[in-house]
């Protein structure tokens, strides 16, 4: 039977025996979770328990698309990785564009599950149908770029598409991220830790096939019409220029830019790195597969100390992460780092955390002058800084402290540091501080996968344009739903955000490319698009069931990993430190207020933060509230 | 003495900053003036894209438009908030993400 929109088939790796095996892809497994991160935490649920180390061989790593992969919808060059996250220990998933989900489906497989730990390092390389492993003794300690250069040398094919670690990957630290053809990451959560610990270095795959879709016709109607609204997006320009480091500016004002730690939110040198400065370096913009948009920019230093220097992907993440979170105003700096957590596989966000809490607690005279191996820990030192990154992901010195992520860092260096380990569940804070969005302030602590803002992605209380938001949520909840600052209404917006996203993420395209940033795409719209892909009669209510089913699955998942209302919580500092910035100035977050109400509108125990088990029934979910005892 | 003029400072970010190619300036209004009378005032001396991105629509300005005011934000539709000799003001293109 063919599975509209689907390849309808997946691999399932032994790496300890090297055995391979095709699977068929169950058609109610498809209807009830949709693929990416539904597959992924369906599968984590059913075969990795709580007993599993997220770096033994017991843990899965899935690499899986969806049914609008590799279709012309827009962003559906997508791919999700999930695996339990040796962050947080518990759930976690990533998501990278590029193009290496599409060809996997054209080489006629939905997703990629590996189990186990091989003998030796090896790559998967799967061509149209067929799956072997090879030999990867020759590419183990080396980059991502180069690793991808030579596994296309050895195939012979330039046009194949790799999912690669670097060496942090293979020296486990815990927020490597895998790097996806062309130059974009899988960041998050730590799956690159999750494919060393398995010695995978990599994944290529070449495909000759496409995606059969069940009315042809009206898909390319609605992708038609998807494209040219988001081309006609008031921000479509501006995104289209700056990519996500064009926001840099306005985040400052809002008192919403992490400086020196989340010390401050805002940086006064933001104008020296923000994507206006960063324009004079970009010699490319770049576009995922299907992508109307290309947010990402190219980027070459032709002089200078780090002249020569090429990189891409250097987004709003970056240039707060190793720029204003270090007190750093040197541009071409974190171009040079942003190379370098490409190259060597570490997730920038993370790896910037780690630096800015070992200078502050510098600052306060935590820890002694000579702690990090000589370095010199002053905020701003930029060598420092890419010293730092070198040695994490090498494990060298001090970096192998900062290679176990801030939680574990605190817990090594004593309990005095801990209120500056800015993380949640064990995740570091990305570039957004809640104390100027009171709706991020909750995102954070909801997320399925620790402290994250693309989870709920709260975009539209975030400038507050009345007009999207009304078009969405309607006029009722006007003006308290726009107001940054304003506890109303927002556990609604991050409730559905999360639903919206886990369904997004399914589905197999963009976040950025219609859906939050340029909201161009909603529940309708996805709903025509699976229905045509698919030949379904999916409803957006439907849809939204089943975006809320893949997330109370995976906050299931974490309640099983002793995760709960206890765990659900910020640092310190955000929740008692009013923010001194911008027009945040003056503010915590107010997350109690906040979360009885997410609790209320999600059916979970406001006590305890478990899932109820009428709630668990009604998703469908019976097999949860069983194992949970509910 | 009163000459009947204010100035005011423009700061420019991202589409603004490109299109005027600057990235600070002040301008000089008559006492009393708006926002719409500094958006037309610039709209004029710039034209193209800048002319573009302030376009009025039944009287009111973009609603992508961002204005901020010695570092607060004015309403969404600022047109006729009246502007002060020495304001500082921000016009962006605001996009939310990260």
């Amino acid at each position: 039977m063919t599975l509209h929109g689907y390849a309808g088939r997946y691999l399932r790796v032994d790496l300890t025996t090297g055995h391979i095996k095709t699977v068929e892809l169950d058609p109610v497994l498809a209807r009830t979770y949709l693929g990416g991160n539904g597959f992924g935490t369906r599968l984590l649920w059913d075969e990795v328990g709580p007993e599993v180390d997220p770096l033994s061989p017991g843990n899965l790593l899935v690499l899986a698309t969806g049914p609008l992969s590799g279709t012309t919808w827009p962003g559906s060059g997508r791919l999700e990785v999930i695996a339990k996250s040796p962050l947080s220990g518990a759930y976690g998933d990533s998501n990278s564009g590029g193009f290496f989900g599409p060809e996997l489906k054209y080489a006629g497989f939905d997703m990629v599950v590996f189990q186990g730990r091989s003998p030796r390092p090896v790559y998967l390389y799967i061509e149209d149908g067929h799956a072997e492993l090879r030999d990867a003794s020759t590419l183990w300690g080396k980059g991502t770029y180069e690793t991808e250069a030579l596994i296309r040398q050895e195939l012979g094919d330039p046009d194949i598409k790799t999912c690669t670690i670097g060496p942090a990957g293979e020296n486990l630290v815990r927020f490597a991220c895998i790097n996806v053809s062309y130059m974009r990451s899988a960041g998050r959560a730590g799956m690159g830790a999750v494919m060393g610990s398995k010695l995978l270095k990599a994944v290529a795959v070449r495909g000759f096939g496409g995606v059969t879709l069940a009315d042809p016709g009206r898909f390319w109607e609605l992708t038609m019409a998807a494209h040219q609204r988001i081309r006609q997006n008031f921000l479509y320009p501006m995104v289209r220029q700056y990519g996500s480091a064009g926001l840099t500016a306005l985040v400052n004002m809002t008192g919403r830019f992490p400086t020196k730690n989340f010390q401050l939110g805002a940086f006064d040198e933001h104008p020296k790195i923000g994507g206006e400065a960063l324009e004079k370096y970009v010699v490319k913009h770049l576009a995922c597969f299907a992508c109307p948009v290309a947010c990402d920019k190219a980027v070459r230093l032709d002089e200078g100390e780090f002249r020569g220097t090429l990189t891409s992907s250097l987004e709003y993440e970056a240039v707060g992460s190793l720029g204003g979170g270090i007190g750093n105003s040197h541009l071409e700096s974190i171009v040079r780092g942003n190379r370098l957590c490409d190259d060597l596989g570490m997730d920038i966000i993370s790896a910037g955390r780690t630096i800015s809490f070992l200078m502050e607690l510098g600052q306060r005279g935590i820890i002694p002058p000579d702690f990090a191996d000589g370095l010199d820990l002053s905020w701003g030192n930029y060598h420092t800084m890419l010293a730092l990154l070198e040695k994490t992901a090498l494990r060298q010195g001090v970096g192998n402290l900062l290679a176990e992520g801030v939680r574990r860092m605190a817990l090594e260096i004593g309990p005095e540091s801990e209120p500056y380990a800015m993380h949640v569940k064990g995740q570091e804070i990305a570039c957004q501080d809640g104390r100027g969005q009171q709706s991020m302030g909750l995102a954070h602590v909801t997320s399925t996968r620790g402290a994250d803002h693309l989870k709920a992605y709260p975009t539209i209380d975030e400038t507050g344009f009345p007009s999207p938001a009304v078009a969405r949520y309607g006029e009722q909840y006007m003006p308290e739903l726009i107001d940054p600052h304003a506890v109303r209404h927002k556990p609604m917006i991050v409730k559905d955000g999360e639903d919206f996203s886990a369904v997004v993420d399914a589905s197999g395209h963009c976040k950025i490319g219609g859906t939050f940033v340029i909201a161009e795409i909603d529940w309708e719209d996805e709903a025509g698009a699976l229905q045509a892909a698919t030949g379904w009669n999916i409803t957006a209510d439907e849809l939204k069931a089943a975006g809320e089913r893949i997330y109370n699955l995976q906050r299931c998942y974490n309640v099983l990993h002793g995760l709960g209302r206890a765990q659900d919580t910020l640092p310190r500092r955000m929740l008692t430190e009013p923010n001194p910035s911008g027009t945040g100035r003056g503010r915590v977050v107010e997350l109690e207020t906040m979360l009885d109400e997410y609790y209320v509108l999600r059916g979970w125990d406001l006590k305890t933060g478990v899932p109820t088990r009428a709630r668990l029934l009604q998703l469908g979910l019976e097999d949860a509230a069983e194992r949970l005892k509910l | 003495m009163d000459t009947g003029l204010i100035t005011v400072s423009v700061r420019y970010y991202n589409v603004f900053l490109k299109a005027t190619g600057k990235s600070q300036e002040t301008v000089e209004l008559a006492a009393g003036s708006r926002v719409r009378d500094l958006t037309r005032t610039l709209a004029g001396r710039y034209g193209g894209a800048v002319a573009q991105h302030l376009a009025e629509a039944d009287g009111k300005l973009p609603h992508y438009l961002r204005v901020f005011r010695n570092g607060q934000p004015l309403a969404f539709d600022p047109a006729d908030v009246v502007l002060h000799d020495g304001d500082e003001l921000v016009i962006l293109m605001a996009a939310s993400g990260g």
